[in-house]
């Protein structure tokens, strides 16, 4: 890799860190999981660097990277896995009652099978097309909808989680 | 999808994830083992020359797989990409003929008992030769005319942290590095005998904003020139007919703006785009326009020719020149490896070498030769999958073509030196 491609992952690594790292939470839960899932996805770009480059989509391969990255896990040690919506660290104090919702959102989504969370995550999360998320998650466009429906409805009936929404929205 | 709701939903996790926050990326253990990755699949490619040796000794007791096959179709040079699923896992060609040596340049303890030190690893005797001078140390290897630089590497090229690294030459063939000096790294002089260093000053704290200074060194180590100051968030590339070529650092989207820079005069001569290859004196670089072709620049004589190659994507192909700058060899858009001649104008391509997505292809001309080498393996599979090295050499239709499935653990081969 010449030296200006190095530059220009450095620059990508950076900026991207944080959002992969919450990425990474989201689809698993653990701030350590998340760390690591993030760091192996950009390892993979950088390994491949000059590639994914000239694809023109390095956002798309991290993120794929994750995503798959997490199945792996998921599928290595599914018994061993308990995930939680504890989030990583005492949430700051919120005067408005913002934390609440925070756990319970978080929860709601750690309750989800492991796909309609990826949905999740990716259409409404990352704002990707449904034809992004399928290409992401290696899946039809049509079983995004599917996953994407029963993931919503399931988080529309977790307690707690409708308040603050639109009777037309629910 | 129902409404509830995109927007909503999509704002809430964003708020609930906002509890997590972090400072920067680990860099340096990302590099590392992103790095670690690459070498992986570097020893995969040692492993192949090794087997080829043994082969060229024992040629009976090894499994040669060399394969005759027919031609390939001649490629048009403006179809679209294929799907990779489509595309071929294996190069095809003729068999690679016994006696064939080639010289690498190995990362390792094999010769010397000790991690990060180099070797010349000869393919034909199968032996190790230690390359004195360098510190026990992770390196990071690149050719420049007549050999290699040898940079220290401690985790990443960002700077800072990684600003002050002892910089080595090695000639080709030679079992002695010679320091030339500290710094983030070497790039090629526009000649033979001579190599840029690039440094920063010990204030800096962004590259994007920050001059880097260059310098010009013989191979000796000895200082051959003025150092000079680039302009703010320019990094050298390399040298190219008597001026600098920079690349942008504060370009984060196509076209990519090189420019070629007068170190004496402190101005800038000339600027192109997404530079796929540059030589001691020409520049092959992709015009900032759909279905162009990619041009090439002749710095020397101030003239410029349109290629029978297409340009596609921004960063889409890539390249290399022959040390004396008349050979460059491409990856096409399609995936095929291709030459023009920058002498005719010609272009050839080379049948059978364009391999799918989950395959890597690495190439390079062997230093001060007109020989392209091509190794390929499986980018997804285990380091134990087979793996083919090949070579090229103008006039041949096909490439010449070992390969093998048994290999034994090697060290990282950074490339191939005649």
């Amino acid at each position: 890799m010449d030296a200006a491609a190095e530059a220009e992952f450095s620059e990508f690594m950076d900026s991207r860190w944080l959002q992969l790292l919450r990425l990474g939470y989201v689809l698993t839960g653990d701030r350590g999981l998340a760390e690591d899932l993030a760091q192996t996805a950009l390892a993979r770009a950088y390994a491949s660097w000059p590639r994914i480059r000239r694809a023109g989509d390095p956002d798309g391969y991290v993120r794929r990277v994750m995503v798959n990255a997490n199945h792996s896990r998921f599928r290595k040690h599914r018994v061993a896995e308990q995930l939680t919506g504890a989030v990583p660290e005492p949430p700051p104090v919120d005067t408005a009652g913002g934390s609440d919702d925070r756990l319970t959102l978080m929860a709601a989504l750690m309750s989800l099978p492991l796909g309609q969370r990826s949905v999740v995550v990716l259409r409404f999360w990352l704002d990707m097309t449904e034809a992004q998320v399928a290409e992401a998650l290696g899946c039809s466009v049509g079983t995004v909808k599917t996953q994407g429906s029963r993931a919503l409805a399931k988080l529309r009936a977790s307690a707690g989680l409708g308040e603050g929404m639109s009777h037309e929205q629910l | 999808m129902s409404s509830f709701d995109e927007q909503d939903l999509g704002r809430r996790v964003d708020g609930a994830l906002a509890t997590i926050t972090s400072g920067s990326a680990p860099a340096a253990a990302i590099v590392a083992q992103g790095r670690r990755i690459r070498l992986r699949r570097r020893a995969a490619r040692a492993g192949v020359a090794v087997v080829a040796a043994l082969a060229v000794a024992v040629p009976v007791a090894i499994a040669w797989h060399g394969a005759l096959t027919a031609p390939g179709p001649r490629p048009a040079i403006n179809h679209p990409t294929p799907r990779p699923h489509r595309l071929p896992t294996k190069m095809t060609g003729l068999p690679m003929p016994a006696g064939t040596n080639f010289k690498f340049l190995v990362q390792g303890s094999e010769g010397t008992g000790f991690p990060g030190a180099a070797d010349w690893y000869s393919t034909a005797s199968r032996s190790f030769k230690t390359i004195a001078g360098l510190p026990h140390e992770p390196f990071d290897f690149s050719r420049v005319p007549g050999g290699w630089s040898a940079g220290l590497f401690l985790g990443g090229w960002k700077c800072p942290p990684h600003c002050w690294n002892a910089q080595y030459f090695i000639a080709d063939g030679s079992t002695h590095a010679t320091k030339i000096g500290i710094g983030l790294w070497i790039s090629p002089a526009d000649h033979p005998g001579a190599v840029w260093l690039m440094s920063y000053p010990p204030t800096i704290t962004d590259m994007a904003t920050a001059s880097a200074y260059v310098q010009l060194f013989s191979t000796n180590g000895s200082a051959l020139g003025p150092r000079y100051r680039l302009p703010a968030g320019y990094l050298l590339d390399r040298g190219v007919g008597g001026y600098l070529l920079l690349t942008s650092l504060r370009q984060k989207k196509p076209p990519y703006i090189s420019v070629l820079w007068d170190p004496r005069s402190n101005r800038v001569a000339g600027r192109v785009t997404d530079v796929i290859a540059a030589g001691p004196g020409q520049i092959a670089w992709s015009p900032d326009c759909r279905g162009c072709r990619v041009r090439l620049l002749n710095v020397l004589t101030g003239t410029s020719v349109t290629t029978p190659i297409a340009a596609g994507q921004p960063g889409g192909l890539t390249g290399k020149f022959t040390d004396d700058g008349t050979l460059l060899a491409v990856q096409l858009t399609d995936g095929q490896l291709a030459v023009y001649d920058t002498s005719s104008g010609q272009l050839t391509v080379i049948p059978g070498t364009a391999l799918n997505n989950n395959y890597w292809q690495d190439f390079g001309w062997l230093n001060g030769s007109h020989t392209l080498t091509v190794a390929a393996g499986c980018g997804r599979c285990n380091a134990t999958g087979p793996e083919q090295i090949a070579y090229w050499q103008p006039g041949d239709s096909r490439l010449r073509i070992a390969t093998v499935t048994n290999q034994r653990e090697a060290d990282a081969v950074q490339g191939a030196a005649s």
